[in-house]
């Protein structure tokens, strides 16, 4: 501690000493100033290898910074890649938004109904006929009475929608329902022209019963 | 502290290029953000404003504090996408949500499709009052405030729910849901991102386990 205490020039005189004592401290030493000292070489290094790192990642997931781009997609183009390109791609995906708006009240989200109030659609020979006749009558008008679906015999009370979407809609959720994978149903896909001709040459008229709709051929 | 003004400066530039990065630039890309027409429907432009009802069911949902446990934002990897929407959620999603909610934990179910996946206004209700009515292991709080327990006046409400033993009013007695009630659970129906945009396509590949679930993950009663 002695080192460190400076002391007055009186109390030094007051030495019983002949010799002049020995200086007991240096110069103070001088102040820490920024910049004086080196950038150690690993620090340069190390944030080198963290922008290197950085900009790989950036490269890879930031989708070229455009903002239509979002995780999982990787840029621009990939995106535009996965939009539905035909029109049977089209229809479907309006066929399913207006399937879950509407149907899919009664006929559930598994295509399967309500056992003993609403038939399934999923493997339903009504809906996957080779042909759209019957389906559409049903969509448009409705059908009630006694109805036979997958075997099981159920009394149909199905409401008409034909003032409730236009024929696009309604070729639109046909595609869905008839080409839905997972419902097991794979029919072809449905063209607008033959529902508004089908609109056209039935009409508006009371609901369809099963006995009317069988008498239209399948194929339809 | 002999290079004062190099080190604000210093600071002021990694602030300033964080602000650039994290608020400038989002907001040149996004800040006009329009509803856009939807992808397959030619003719509805994407997200509407919600509804009276549902405008109102969201206020409910702000104030009971649901988004602190429910998010609403589902991100674009597979074990969000399998088990809680058909698509990601993006910015466009929000647009007309005042404040949006997207949370931030997930201690319930993320609820940005709860419409989609549970479309029966019943069972809302029901779990509002009494999750464990529908959810048997169910950490949700009841809402029993939403509800008013009262005695059966000269013909049973329409609105009373259908509750099994030990949920049940006692005889005599029947719960009805509030307005508060009502409102939150059309909120909660309204919850579907079904459509599908441009920068958020459909996944096609990925398969749907979860069609026709209910709300919860595991542990759930077929409504």
């Amino acid at each position: 501690m002695l080192r460190r205490v400076r002391l007055l020039p009186s109390q030094l005189m007051k030495s019983k000493s002949s010799k002049p004592p020995a200086p007991l401290i240096g110069p103070e030493p001088a102040e820490p100033q920024v910049g004086r000292s080196a950038i150690p070489l690993w620090l340069v290094m190390a944030v080198g290898v963290l922008f290197y790192l950085g900009s790989m990642y950036l490269e890879q997931t930031g989708g070229g910074f455009h903002a239509e781009v979002f995780e999982p997609h990787r840029s621009i183009k990939v995106v535009r890649d996965l939009q539905p390109k035909d029109e049977g791609g089209r229809l479907i995906a309006l066929g399913k938004a207006k399937y879950e708006q509407t149907c899919q009240l009664c006929h559930q989200a598994t295509g399967l109904g309500v056992v003993g109030q609403f038939p399934p659609l999923a493997g339903s020979e009504w809906i996957t006929t080779p042909g759209i006749g019957r389906l559409t009558r049903i969509i448009l008008h409705g059908v009630s009475g006694p109805i036979e679906v997958k075997g099981v015999k159920w009394e149909a009370a199905m409401p008409p929608f034909g003032s409730a979407f236009t024929d696009e809609e309604i070729a639109a959720i046909m595609a869905y329902i008839r080409t839905q994978k997972d419902w097991g149903n794979s029919a072809s896909s449905v063209k607008v022209e033959d529902v508004a001709a089908i609109r056209k040459a039935t009409g508006d008229r009371a609901p369809w019963t099963a006995d009317e709709l069988l008498k239209i051929p399948e194929s339809e | 502290m002999n290079r004062g003004p190099l080190i604000f400066a210093g600071i002021l530039l990694a602030m300033g290029t964080a602000w650039c990065g994290l608020i400038f630039a989002p907001h040149l890309q996004l800040g006009a953000l329009q509803p856009a027409p939807s992808v397959g429907i030619s003719s509805a432009l994407y997200p509407t404003r919600l509804e009276g009802r549902s405008q109102q069911g969201a206020e409910v949902y702000r104030s009971l504090g649901c988004a602190h446990c429910h998010s609403q934002n589902v991100r674009g990897n597979v074990a969000d996408l399998s088990r809680w929407g058909p698509r990601r959620t993006v910015s466009r999603d929000y647009l007309y949500d005042e404040p949006p909610l997207p949370g931030t934990l997930r201690i319930g179910p993320d609820l940005s499709n709860a419409g989609a996946r549970q479309p029966d206004a019943a069972w809302h209700l029901a779990h509002l009052y009494q999750p464990r009515s529908k959810v048997v292991k169910s950490l949700m709080p009841p809402y029993p405030f939403l509800f008013e327990v009262r005695k059966i006046g000269e013909a049973p409400s329409p609105k009373a729910l259908r509750l099994e033993s030990p949920y049940a009013p006692p005889e005599g007695f029947e719960v009805v849901p509030k307005h508060e009630a009502e409102v939150l659970v059309a909120y909660l129906l309204d919850r579907k991102k079904s459509v599908a945009l441009f920068e958020a396509p459909m996944p096609s590949s990925l398969k749907k386990e979860e069609a026709g679930a209910t709300n919860a993950p595991t542990g759930a009663v077929a409504p």
